[in-house]
């Protein structure tokens, strides 16, 4: 008997692969996030100094948000053979991204001063925020090297993980801060 | 996908970040004004937000899906 039960079954796609891989990655990476959230609940209840900048918060958080569009368009230009703006779309998140990044630089050197790291709200603030920002990073980096690639015409219609991928990344590093932007500055 | 797709898939996009930036300008209003329930609006809130970009943006449903849609 040849023909076995493994054979008669269709195997699964590749793509169906990724996507199921980065989502068990997603979901991973989830629980980091939850524990610190968790943590903010327990050591500090819903305490928010005075000194926590609302205006720089919300300023990010608009950003971040803006860019998550950008990168949705990204990929839906990748999904409709339109590499040009998929890659101008890239590039924005990109650039969105380092807004941010720069936008959480100022608010440390603010905090730095009101809350320091050795404070209970510190350990915290610091915490969550650089540990989000890290993947903030890791995130741009992603995009760069599919940026890359889309210039080079590596994609097509049919065969675009990479910035689906890519996008999927950064949309779950908006979610992030979607519960960590309420927790750490709306919250009191 | 063809061109109508991606226009209405353009369109879904902004439509859904427009939702959430009213969203983000809501939870900034309620934790200003409203003193009663605050952590609770705000998880809500928040809740919403994550399944609009879990949905519309990741396409959480595609993961059952073999091909591009």
């Amino acid at each position: 008997m040849t023909d076995t039960i493994i054979d008669r079954q269709e195997k699964p796609s590749r793509l169906y692969i990724n996507r199921f891989g980065l989502w068990l990655f997603i979901l991973s990476e989830s629980m980091i996030f939850l524990a610190l959230l968790a943590s903010r609940l327990v050591l500090q209840g819903y305490d928010v100094p005075e000194e926590a900048n609302q205006f720089i918060a919300l300023a990010i958080t608009s950003v971040l948000l803006a860019s998550s569009g950008t990168a949705y368009l990204a990929e839906a230009s990748a999904a409709a053979g339109r590499s040009e703006e998929s890659r101008r779309w890239l590039g924005w998140t990109i650039l969105l991204g380092l807004v941010f990044l720069v936008g959480v630089g100022f608010e440390w050197r603010e905090a730095f001063h009101a809350f320091r790291p050795e404070t209970g709200f510190g350990t915290i603030f610091f915490t969550m925020t650089g540990m989000h920002a890290f993947h903030v990073v890791t995130g741009m980096i992603f995009l760069g090297v599919v940026w890359r690639r889309t210039k080079a015409g590596d994609y097509s219609p049919d065969s675009y993980w990479p910035v689906e991928g890519a996008a999927k990344y950064w949309h779950f590093v908006d979610v992030v801060w979607v519960f960590f932007y309420p927790a750490l500055y709306l919250i009191s | 996908m063809s061109s109508n797709d991606f226009e209405a898939a353009r369109g879904r996009g902004v439509t859904v970040l427009i939702v959430l930036a009213v969203a983000t300008i809501v939870e900034f209003i309620i934790a200003a004004a409203v003193s009663f329930a605050v952590p609770a609006w705000l998880l809500i809130i928040a809740v919403a937000k994550a399944w609009l970009i879990v949905v519309y943006f990741m396409h959480v449903a595609q993961v059952k899906k073999s091909d591009h849609d």
